[in-house]
């Protein structure tokens, strides 16, 4: 099991937002009559504030990701411990079946029945 | 430490908003070439004078009902008959100079007023096909300098068309494509001159500052049918159009200011925190 994020993008609230956002902006620069009252302005830079929320709401940067990534199992916590192959694999049932690995081979020696101390020696 | 930053900006911003119209309002340094006491009727004289030092007379004991304009049969206007205020005027206007951006005969005056009763601007238009022109003789009604109108305070104004006399006439004027009142009239008096007083600040329910763009038409010989906006319009015919800047309170603090404001501000803050991308976890 391993965490990772998704993207969640907004064009529609980025739109209504910029809307909104356009339409004061241009109620702003008519009551400061930096540009003249008139309809077709006022629908052109509201429009325009409408347009640049929806691109905002679809190419800002993100957002990091609130909080820390969901918690790991505890094997993955330890860089030291391997996981058990049983416990993904199989139920717990099985996994009582499997013959542990002293059983199977001598512990030292290796695969070509060679003493591992004398290697080492 | 960045929220700190942050207000500090937004207070700043607000600021610099609230105060520029007031630091941007200079006075003007011309002498003015155009008496407009001339265009005071004896009679009310004594109820102004020019309290402000820009040459346009004020009115001494504050804003004061004036005279309402001759109210056509057609007109959605108000008005009543007052024919002998300003008789004298128009005789003054012919020799005031040329200058007008009206086509046709007509003629006139305006004076817009704030809510103490100070002069806040004024045309005058002598007929012909010049432009009309301020106090200090500059082109008036144009985007750079436009008619200067106080949406709390008083517009004085007369009118003529003299020699010409319209009969069963029809005029509109509009302003931005959103304000617009008609009218007109058999006129089977021959009436060809019209003065009164616009009071904005009883008129309008709240202020508003704004720069629009208005023009307007007058026919002769139309009829009762509404005049509609035409390429040309029949002969004869007085025709304009100027730019007047609606003028007052600081923006900020007016209605359509605020509420603009607010909406900018919530636009912004949904933009920027509820519209952007988000990563989420997920296993």
């Amino acid at each position: 099991m391993t965490s990772h994020t998704t993207l969640h993008r907004h064009p529609i609230r980025g739109f209504i937002w910029g809307l909104v956002f356009g339409l004061g902006v241009t109620g702003l620069l008519m009551v400061f009559s930096i540009v003249e009252l008139s309809i077709p302005n006022l629908i052109i830079y509201t429009a325009v504030g409408a347009v640049v929320g929806l691109l905002w709401g679809l190419f800002a940067p993100a957002k990091k990701p609130k909080g820390a990534p969901p918690a790991a199992p505890s094997w993955r916590t330890s860089p030291t411990e391997s996981a058990p192959l049983y416990e993904e694999t199989f139920p717990p049932s099985a996994a009582s079946e499997i013959p542990p690995m002293a059983e199977t081979a001598d512990a030292s020696t290796d695969e070509r029945g060679e003493d591992n101390e004398d290697t080492a020696g | 430490m960045k929220r700190w930053r942050n207000m500090v900006f937004v207070v700043a911003l607000f600021g610099l908003m609230a105060v520029a119209p007031f630091a941007v309002a200079g006075g003007s340094e011309q002498e003015p070439v155009i008496d407009f006491n001339e265009f005071i009727p004896a009679q009310f004289q004594n109820q102004f004078d020019d309290l402000n030092g820009d040459g346009i007379p004020d009115f001494v004991d504050g804003p004061v009902e004036g005279p309402t304009g001759v109210r056509g049969i057609w007109d959605d206007a108000f008005g009543e008959v007052d024919d002998q205020t300003y008789q004298t005027i128009d005789a003054q206007l012919a020799e005031a100079g040329k200058g007008s951006s009206l086509t046709g005969p007509c003629k006139g005056v305006a004076i817009s007023y704030d809510a103490d009763g100070m002069s806040v601007d004024a045309i005058i238009d002598t007929g012909g096909d010049d432009p009309l022109i301020d106090i200090y003789g500059n082109q008036a009604m144009t985007r750079g300098n436009p008619m200067k109108v106080d949406t709390g305070g008083v517009l004085l104004y007369f009118g003529s068309s003299q020699p010409a006399t319209f009969h069963n006439h029809r005029w509109f004027i509009q302003a931005a494509g959103i304000f617009k009142d008609d009218g007109g009239d058999p006129n089977p008096q021959d009436k060809n001159r019209n003065a009164g007083s616009v009071n904005f600040g009883e008129l309008l329910p709240f202020e508003f500052t704004a720069l629009v763009h208005a023009n307007g038409a007058w026919v002769d010989e139309w009829g009762p049918a509404e005049l509609p906006e035409m390429d040309s319009y029949p002969e004869p015919n007085c025709v304009g159009e100027g730019w007047v800047q609606f003028v007052g309170a600081n923006p900020l603090f007016t209605t359509p200011g605020a509420v603009s404001l607010a909406l900018a501000l919530a636009g912004f803050t949904g933009v920027l925190f509820n519209a952007r991308p988000a990563l989420s976890w997920r296993e």
